[in-house]
């Protein structure tokens, strides 16, 4: 009689499957949020010295000053830039004294012309965006924050950091930042806390409110 | 009563469900979200990655029902086709391999970083 028809329970239960699957391929409106990228956005390319970065660092002395490096085509980084945007960026009281960078990487086949639609995901003119094409930078990040797994170096890519008012870059290599989140695999978690927006966003009003002290 | 019905639901769902957990597990290592899915698409499905250990886990509790519905004793004689219930057996294995296979697939990225 119903033998060749599934019951309904069945068909639920791949028709939710089938849905989800078809929410994540179809639905999510990929193309329509790139359409709208703001394609005015502007970076520069980051030499071997780390200029312009260095020169703007030392220039916003004063300035809370948050380090983002990022691939700009890998989901995990952008997801980092969409929780900075919205949790910390978008929450700032006006006239906050903070500066981003952005340091975009070539780690997973990122390009240059990826850049604009992840800084859209910023909502902000407060960052200044940096293309390493060679990617020695998150080499020498990795080797600044000592980020290993076991005695491995690791990368420095999907890194978020915070640098105080009074931070100099005074060597060849960037200072040391007071706090860092990131979300790669094999740190050590106790050292190197993994990406926690709100955390995150704690931390950055929490240094803002020190700076505005000593003001 | 055939036991294709109970069976397949669940066994499809299974596959369906590990599809999904594997673009859980590989998105956040390859750049195919993005030129598939756009920005804003990549960033929702990295922020939804979490609940992939969840997702593999009700692979595993389906293809447990699957297994159970294709195993379980008749009630009655009457209507069992035993070669019908073979197929379908070599169906549910097969599929269960198949969704093991993904399953652990979906975890390789996070070993291999």
């Amino acid at each position: 009689m119903s033998n060749h028809l599934l019951p309904a329970r069945s068909i639920s239960v791949v028709v939710i499957a089938l849905g989800i699957s078809a929410l994540i391929l179809v639905g999510c409106g990929g193309p329509k949020a790139e359409s709208q990228v703001n394609s005015s956005v502007h970076f520069v390319p980051l030499n071997g010295d780390d200029q312009p970065l260095r020169d703007d660092f030392n220039r916003d002395q004063g300035f809370v000053r948050l380090m983002l490096l990022v691939d700009p085509r890998c989901p995990e980084c952008l997801r980092g830039l969409a929780d900075t945007g919205d949790a910390v960026l978008a929450k700032l009281p006006s006239g906050a004294r903070i500066k981003v960078y952005v340091v975009h990487e070539p780690v997973i086949g990122g390009t240059d012309k990826d850049i604009p639609a992840a800084a859209d995901l910023l909502h902000t003119t407060l960052a200044r965006h940096y293309w390493n094409s060679s990617g020695d930078f998150g080499r020498q990040m990795s080797q600044v924050l000592g980020l290993l797994h076991g005695s491995r170096p690791v990368y420095a890519w999907d890194v978020y950091l915070i640098y105080p008012p009074k931070a100099v870059w005074s060597d060849k290599d960037p200072p040391q930042p007071s706090f860092m989140m990131h979300q790669l695999p094999g740190l050590d978690n106790e050292k190197f806390p993994p990406w926690d927006a709100k955390v995150f966003a704690t931390k950055v009003n929490e240094t803002l409110a020190v700076s505005d002290q000593k003001d | 009563m055939s036991r294709k019905p109970t069976a397949v639901g669940p066994t499809g769902g299974a596959l369906g469900l590990s599809a999904l957990a594997l673009a859980f597990g590989v998105c956040c290592v390859s750049p195919w979200a993005v030129t598939l899915l756009g920005v804003a698409g990549a960033v929702w499905l990295a922020r939804l990655a979490f609940i992939q250990p969840y997702v593999v886990a009700a692979t595993i509790v389906l293809l447990g029902v699957s297994f159970w519905v294709v195993y379980r004793r008749p009630r009655t004689a009457a209507g069992c086709n035993v070669a019908k219930q073979h197929k379908l057996r070599w169906l549910v294995w097969g599929a269960a391999i198949l969704v093991i296979a993904i399953d652990i697939a979906s975890f390789a990225p996070r070993f291999l970083a």
